[in-house]
């Protein structure tokens, strides 16, 4: 099973490759390279803040892109071009399948991320900044995060067509980020938006608890433990949403 | 299609990017006696906040830049600095430890709006973010020594500020500094004393000898004093 799944995976790699999503990477160093050049003239001595600031948070905006763009039609676009049938019809399970083309994607995005992790390292050495051991957290999370949304959108893009699933995925992130300002919210409405922000705060990932960003820079510390506890609430919300779209996977027609 | 065809649409493309470049500057040239005024709509930082979703930090950054470009306009004549507090406020709502930004109001505050209490509330609602900064306590010595002559208060929040991780050894410098010109020639000769004991730089080291002698012998030449006692500013 281990061995189908791994080669599913590899071929969504080498997939990803072909379409040059590489070339994200490129577009941050960019980034950094404006944020750099162009911008420190005007920080007034906040230029290595402002260019961990924006090397973190272009990461992960990327990756988002990376995820949006790819993960709300990895499995649909196949299913509309019927290639997914040529894969099933040899002895690889729906579940293998699944399996390997996230893990592909999570390849893809752990070297998008990864490299653009050591364009930031060097950004930052340039800079003023202290570079921490924490920052590298920050990059981890970061790309923990983007797989729990991969997952979600994966599990979008069986319920939905390819633009509704991006951009569903696109409203996962968004209240993901926002769903501590909704807990607040139910607790000072009434009716039924209370119930309904209640359970949006009780059913959705809160993709801030992989926000470590804003406090690497500063140098605030980041635990541990909580980094331990990150991980199993993404990789718990990974299964939730993979089993998910296990089930509707099953009941397919393809 | 044809090669012709091909460059005559390239051709008045690009005539379109030269028509429409010229069209933005002029909308830009027409709105630019307004430009300040944006910053009259800037919405409130905890809105800031909620919108930034999850990039609080690199909205501040942004909103910073906007605080200094229009830092830069006044400095340039264009207008006033009525919204400058607003978009500081912004930008330490979004990021409350963006240190700069605290430091750099204060600033603006004494020596452009010659408010010193202004600054000094600024920096105090930084140290409510950054309890441990030395250089937000120093700011606020340094304010007090410069903008006020307050030598004695300088000297307590430069002490204060001594005692933060990180802080430099020059930050005891000032505080005995500032308790010799309020003075209080004890607490500087403590203060000094404690430098020359603790101080890693043999400059900083020598610096504070001298300093310690000269206070010395000020001291044994004024009636009734004794180098020996508790200074009443050794514990601020």
């Amino acid at each position: 099973m281990l061995s189908r799944t791994l080669a599913v995976a590899l071929g969504t790699f080498r997939e990803s490759v072909r379409d040059r999503l590489f070339y994200l990477v490129g577009a941050f160093g960019v980034v950094l390279v404006g944020a750099t050049t162009v911008l420190s003239p005007l920080t007034v001595g906040a230029q290595g803040k402002i260019v961990a600031d924006v090397g973190l948070a272009g990461m992960a905006l990327l990756g988002l892109l990376v995820v949006l763009l790819v993960g709300a039609s990895l499995v649909r676009k196949e299913m509309e071009q019927r290639t997914i049938t040529t894969v099933l019809t040899k002895p690889v399970g729906r579940g293998e399948y699944l399996l390997g083309k996230y893990l592909g994607l999570s390849l893809t995005l752990a070297c998008i991320i990864g490299l653009m992790g050591v364009l930031y390292v060097v950004a930052v050495w340039l800079t003023p900044a202290e570079l921490a051991w924490s920052h590298l957290v920050a990059v981890y999370l970061t790309w923990l995060e983007l797989l729990v949304l991969t997952a979600g959108a994966v599990f979008f893009s069986f319920v939905a067509g390819n633009a509704l699933a991006a951009g569903l995925a696109a409203a996962l992130f968004v209240i993901g980020h926002l769903l501590r300002s909704l807990h607040d919210f139910a607790a000072m409405s009434t009716g039924p938006g209370r119930a309904l922000a209640a359970l949006a705060y009780r059913v959705l990932p809160d993709l801030e608890v992989f926000n470590v960003r804003a406090a690497v820079v500063h140098g605030d510390p980041v635990t541990a433990g909580q980094v331990a506890l990150a991980t199993l609430y993404g990789v718990g919300w990974i299964a939730v949403f993979l089993l998910l779209s296990r089930v509707v996977f099953a009941r397919k027609e393809l | 299609m044809g090669r012709g065809a091909l460059v005559s649409l390239a051709a008045i493309a690009l005539a379109l990017v030269a028509g429409l470049s010229a069209l933005g500057a002029d909308l830009r040239a027409a709105a630019r006696p307004d430009h300040a005024d944006e910053r009259l709509y800037l919405p409130d930082g905890r809105f800031l906040r909620l919108a930034s979703l999850g990039f609080p930090a690199p909205a501040a950054d942004y909103t910073w830049l906007q605080a200094v470009q229009y830092y830069g306009g006044y400095r340039r004549g264009e207008h006033d600095l009525r919204y400058f507090d607003g978009l500081v406020e912004a930008v330490t709502t979004l990021d409350p430890e963006f240190e700069d930004a605290y430091v750099f109001s204060a600033l603006v505050h004494c020596l452009d709006a010659n408010d010193q209490r202004g600054a000094v509330d600024v920096l105090k609602r930084g140290l409510v973010a950054l309890p441990d900064s030395w250089r937000l306590h120093f700011e606020i010595g340094f304010i007090h020594y410069v903008f006020t002559g307050e030598f004695g208060v300088a000297s307590r929040w430069f002490a204060l500020a001594a005692e933060q991780p990180g802080a430099s050894d020059f930050c005891r410098r000032f505080a005995a500094w500032s308790a010799g010109r309020d003075g209080d020639l004890l607490g500087s000769l403590y203060l000094w004393e404690n430098l020359r004991r603790t101080t890693e730089n043999p400059d900083m080291r020598d610096l504070a000898g001298r300093m310690v002698d000269s206070l010395r012998a000020r001291l044994s030449d004024e009636p009734g004093s004794d180098p020996t006692s508790t200074p009443k500013g050794a514990n601020p």
